[in-house]
């Protein structure tokens, strides 16, 4: 990191979070957020850190042992410039204190890597987080050439069949079936701290570091900016 | 290619020369010189005669120089010559900017070298808008939502509120 640089962790508009993720993320496209910190490096914005309550099978805190929902937040998206200088971890770092202060009844955040972007959580690690594991495969629909979730299937009122959807829809629509993504948990007190430990799992390793070990092992590997600019040797 | 040596007096200017310089733009590659040096030798034909580098000769004028250093092109045609006069100024025109790096290379300059900026060629109009390219300012806290809290819902049907 840059010395020099001079680090301001703010609320973001939703302008500023639009803007960062269309320009900056792969998928080009902003979450729903109901939280929002703008990232600014010598008073020049350079990315955004982004929570919402995310997706209902995610969130929801029975498997922690949690009674219902809003105890726990999903870290959506983070995206930042390719040429920022502060490490991706400390941003992330700086933005969860500020959370825990505005939703203070939050117990846990989770958050997942890519696994089809060839990305392994580099800033989860970073900040120790709690990896348990890959998430159960996923169902995507593809109508019109975009990839949709069954969410959004289900916000249109279509039905989750392809024959339905080539139908009603779309003629070339399609459902292919997603790998898992790799899940990571960041505790937000001790108690929490202690009854997800159970669930954790050593860290996985980079793809091209599996590679190295097995090359027949290596898949996608299109790195976001922010995942490929990690760490304090940025 | 050989830099040469001039002096200012020696050196005549392209009487059809269709590119213009304005006293300000002189007066901005004035203290370009001063500020950088020379960094760019002034083109000139076997005769003494200007092909690309009228503005800097104005500006040397201006700063009392007596000599200036050239670079003598003697392998052009006098059609080649003529088309580089206006080649030389177009295709440099023909590029754009990334505003995005532009944005960030003047802030770094500014912030933490407090460098005059006005020696870049912008004028302050240029330079505010351009600092302000992508530079969102901080929102509030009040514009965010709490995410440890359920949301009241209202039924449309029957109007009865519940909580998600």
């Amino acid at each position: 990191m840059n010395s020099a640089c001079n680090l301001k962790i703010d609320w973001a508009s939703t302008e500023a979070a639009q803007y960062a993720c269309k320009n900056w993320h792969y998928t080009q496209k902003m979450p729903n957020a109901g939280v929002k910190f703008g990232i600014w490096e010598n008073k020049i914005f350079v990315g955004v850190i982004l929570f919402g309550i995310g997706a209902a099978n995610a969130t929801n805190g029975k498997k922690y042992g949690l009674p219902e929902k809003n105890a726990i937040a999903e870290l959506v998206r983070v995206a930042m410039r390719r040429d920022h200088q502060t490490p991706v971890s400390k941003c992330v770092s700086i933005a969860i204190k500020m959370l825990k202060k505005q939703s203070p009844n939050l117990r846990m955040l989770i958050s997942f890597a890519d696994t089809e972007q060839g990305h392994h959580g580099g800033i989860y690690q970073a900040g120790n987080w709690i990896y348990t594991g890959v998430s159960t495969s996923d169902r995507v629909f593809i109508i019109k050439g975009e990839r949709k979730h069954a969410k959004t299937i289900h916000s249109n009122k279509w039905v989750q069949s392809e024959e339905w959807l080539k139908a009603h829809v779309d003629p070339n629509a399609k459902i292919i079936k997603t790998p898992g993504k790799h899940r990571y948990l960041m505790p937000l007190d001790a108690e929490m701290k202690e009854r997800i430990i159970p669930f954790s799992k050593p860290y996985p390793k980079r793809v091209k570091d599996q590679a190295a070990s097995n090359p027949d092992a290596l898949g996608s590997e299109t790195l976001t900016h922010t995942l490929q600019n990690l760490g304090p040797t940025k | 290619m050989e830099i040469k040596s001039k002096l200012v007096s020696e050196l005549i200017p392209y009487a059809s020369n269709s590119r213009t310089h304005s006293d300000a733009q002189v007066a901005q590659i004035a203290a370009s010189i001063r500020e950088f040096g020379w960094t760019n030798p002034i083109l000139i034909d076997k005769d003494n005669s200007i092909i690309a580098g009228h503005g800097r000769l104005l500006a040397a004028r201006n700063l009392g120089m007596e000599k200036v250093p050239t670079i003598v092109l003697d392998h052009l045609s006098k059609a080649q010559q003529r088309a580089l006069v206006i080649a030389d100024n177009k295709l440099a025109l023909n590029a754009e900017w990334d505003f995005e790096l532009l944005s960030s290379e003047i802030a770094w300059l500014d912030n933490e070298n407090q460098f005059n900026l006005s020696l870049l060629g912008f004028d302050e109009t240029e330079l505010g808008n351009i600092l302000l390219t992508n530079n969102f300012e901080p929102a509030h806290e009040g514009d965010q939502t709490r995410l440890d809290e359920k949301k009241p819902i209202i039924c449309p049907e029957c109007h009865h509120e519940f909580r998600v």
